[in-house]
């Protein structure tokens, strides 16, 4: 009986300093307010920003790469496509900056759905399904998009996504 | 003092094992892309037929066909008759609709299988401007709006009859600096 009661004013001892609860103190409560702004993806902490017209920002402010009449910046009398069996490139699509606040490098991994648009940085030669890159803080690299129309008929549309993964070098 | 220090130590665990620092972790987004595939004629850099020798194919290609299997064809002028030399004006141009304002440098060539057989010109080339300066290769700078027509030589010199001759045009265009 002694025992059990020693055991449990061992435990709530225990218990207290785990919780950090001490008897001179209660609790404590505050609201702190949480502001987050949301914005298109060419101002937020890691940009995505248009350099090519094929590449834009809707109005939802997310980047589209977009090579067809449907593109805000398609004129009358710009080619409207990529013909089959064609293979375009064009450097510096779109940026990925960082601009995070706290001085990071971030590696970037960018990864095509489809096995028709690769990506690249520096080397063409390179183009992949997926690029990783490094940002320095304050720093922007150019991702590079190569279009094949291998195997593909007139009309038909090459849909797919980007995903982009940042972390910590 | 042991309480605080504690405490200390047991934040500091508890921002370890939770994985919430002040520093950055991870960032996701998926973005969408689209990409319309059109007729030779109607792409970024585009083909346009411009004799009835060349034309867009169903595949939405542009093909060149000196015979009686051209869609072109009126039912007449089956071919190219041995130990003559043809010259077409324009049978195809190369125009730049690039949306970014940006010149090109394109390059021709023709497949060895036709190199005996076909040359290239073009007045907005620099080296095979006329038929008489006509070659193989050929190199054409293209403003953004505009074209480089390309004529052909065809030259069936020891060529012999009921032959015929296939090959290709490898066009390949590129940031002109």
């Amino acid at each position: 009986m002694m025992g059990r009661l020693f055991g449990l004013v061992l435990l709530v001892t225990a218990l207290m300093l785990a919780m950090k609860i001490g008897a001179d103190f209660a609790s404590y409560e505050a609201e702190r307010s949480v502001h987050i702004a949301v914005v298109a993806d060419d101002q937020e902490l890691i940009d995505l920003d248009p350099q090519q017209p094929y590449a834009y920002l809707g109005n939802d402010g997310k980047l589209y790469i977009d090579i067809s009449e449907n593109n805000p910046n398609y004129d009358e009398g710009l080619g409207k496509g990529i013909s089959p069996d064609s293979v375009y490139a064009f450097n510096c699509m779109f940026n990925v900056s960082n601009h995070l606040w706290n001085g990071t490098t971030i590696e970037v991994r960018i990864t095509s759905s489809h096995s028709l648009v690769k990506l690249y940085t520096d080397n063409l030669d390179s183009a992949d399904n997926t690029v990783t890159f490094q940002v320095p803080p304050e720093s922007s690299v150019c991702v590079g998009m190569e279009f094949s129309g291998q195997g593909l008929e007139p009309d038909e549309v090459i849909n797919g996504t980007l995903t982009i993964h940042a972390e910590p070098s | 003092m042991n309480k605080i220090a504690l405490l200390v130590i047991f934040s500091v665990a508890l921002a370890l094992v939770a994985g919430v620092g002040a520093n950055f972790r991870m960032f996701n987004a998926e973005r969408e892309f689209s990409v319309a595939v059109v007729a030779d004629d109607q792409e970024l850099i585009d083909l346009t037929p411009n004799q009835p020798y060349a034309f867009i194919d169903d595949d939405g290609k542009m093909i060149v066909r000196f015979d009686t299997l051209n869609r072109n064809y009126p039912g007449y002028g089956n071919g190219i008759s041995p130990d003559t030399i043809y010259v077409f004006d324009k049978v195809f141009c190369v125009s730049n609709g690039l949306w970014d304002n940006e010149t090109i440098a394109v390059d021709l060539r023709v497949s060895p299988s036709l190199e005996g057989i076909i040359k290239l010109y073009s007045p907005s080339s620099t080296e095979n401007r006329s038929p008489d300066e006509a070659g193989s290769t050929l190199i054409t700078v293209i403003k953004p709006g505009e074209d480089a027509c390309i004529g052909f030589v065809i030259n069936t010199t020891g060529y012999t009859k009921d032959n015929s001759y296939e090959g290709t045009i490898t066009i390949q265009g590129y940031r002109f600096t």
